[in-house]
């Protein structure tokens, strides 16, 4: 994989690690952008836009490690890859796989969308992005 | 200045701070209410509404002081003041108002209106009432 975050700052207790389901033969590499697959807690590596985001992969996982854990930090300061353009202070939303852009208004009403607040502006370059799940 | 956060009671890990870069010639309060205002992790005091509200400044800086990082808190409560045509509701959300450290009721689910928090009770026109930040925090 590519792109995975990078944690600048672990905010709450430990950056409030939460513990999900993942599949046994799947690779996660540290920092993947997490998002829910299917109930109960089950998560995968974020995939396209419009998917509700989990967390940030807080350890890496092997796919054959047999590990169906995992902890995902839900509140940080970290940089994240831009597929498009982030804007300053805007929330910011699943794009791709472990990409990010601008929400729009439907994701804000969708609440569950957003990654964080882009703490910088970005094109598709990193950018730091407060996270707060 | 006027009218900054008082009576903070941080939460999560000691307010939850974050380090943003402020300009080295200005003078900032304890308690400001600071935005976003250039790219990246800039930083100025609110001045006016529906701005980029990312926290409330932790110590005082001084014009001129060589400091040009700051912390500011991003999960707390702390008392805000409405702005001279505005009150506060219990339980609604709040976003930056008209002036320097006051807040407003935010009016709308538009991506370009910042909250600030939750208000946590009922409060005229220039009233200070308490209010609940945990800036990220989508509601």
């Amino acid at each position: 994989m590519a792109n995975e975050a990078v944690i600048i700052t672990l905010l709450g207790n430990q950056g409030d690690p939460v513990e999900y389901t993942v599949a046994a033969g799947t690779a996660i590499p540290k920092g993947s952008i997490m998002e829910f697959s299917s109930s109960p807690q089950t998560v995968v590596i974020s995939t396209a836009d419009g998917k509700f985001f989990a967390g940030i992969a807080a350890t890496e996982k092997t796919a054959t490690d047999g590990v169906v854990k995992m902890a995902c930090l839900t509140h940080c300061v970290a940089e994240l890859k831009y597929s498009a353009s982030g804007t300053l202070g805007q929330p910011q939303k699943i794009s791709g796989v472990n990409t990010i852009a601008d929400a729009d208004s439907d994701t804000i009403t969708t609440a569950t969308e957003v990654v964080g607040i882009g703490l910088e502006t970005a094109t598709t370059g990193t950018g730091a992005v407060l996270i707060n799940r | 200045m006027a009218d900054e956060a008082t009576n903070i009671v941080l939460l999560g890990n000691q307010g939850d701070c974050i380090e943003v870069t402020v300009l080295d010639n200005a003078a900032i309060p304890k308690g400001t209410l600071m935005q976003l205002s250039s790219s990246p992790q800039t930083c100025t005091a609110t001045s006016g509404a529906g701005q980029r509200f990312i926290g409330i400044m932790k110590e005082e800086k001084k014009a001129d002081d060589g400091q040009t990082k700051v912390a500011v808190i991003t999960h707390c409560l702390a008392d805000m003041t409405c702005g001279a045509t505005e009150s506060m509701v219990l339980g609604s959300l709040v976003k930056t108002g008209a002036a320097a450290n006051e807040v407003k009721p935010k009016d709308g689910p538009d991506v370009e209106d910042f909250v600030v928090g939750i208000a946590q009770e009922t409060v005229g026109a220039n009233g200070t009432g308490t209010v609940f930040i945990n800036v990220g925090k989508q509601y």
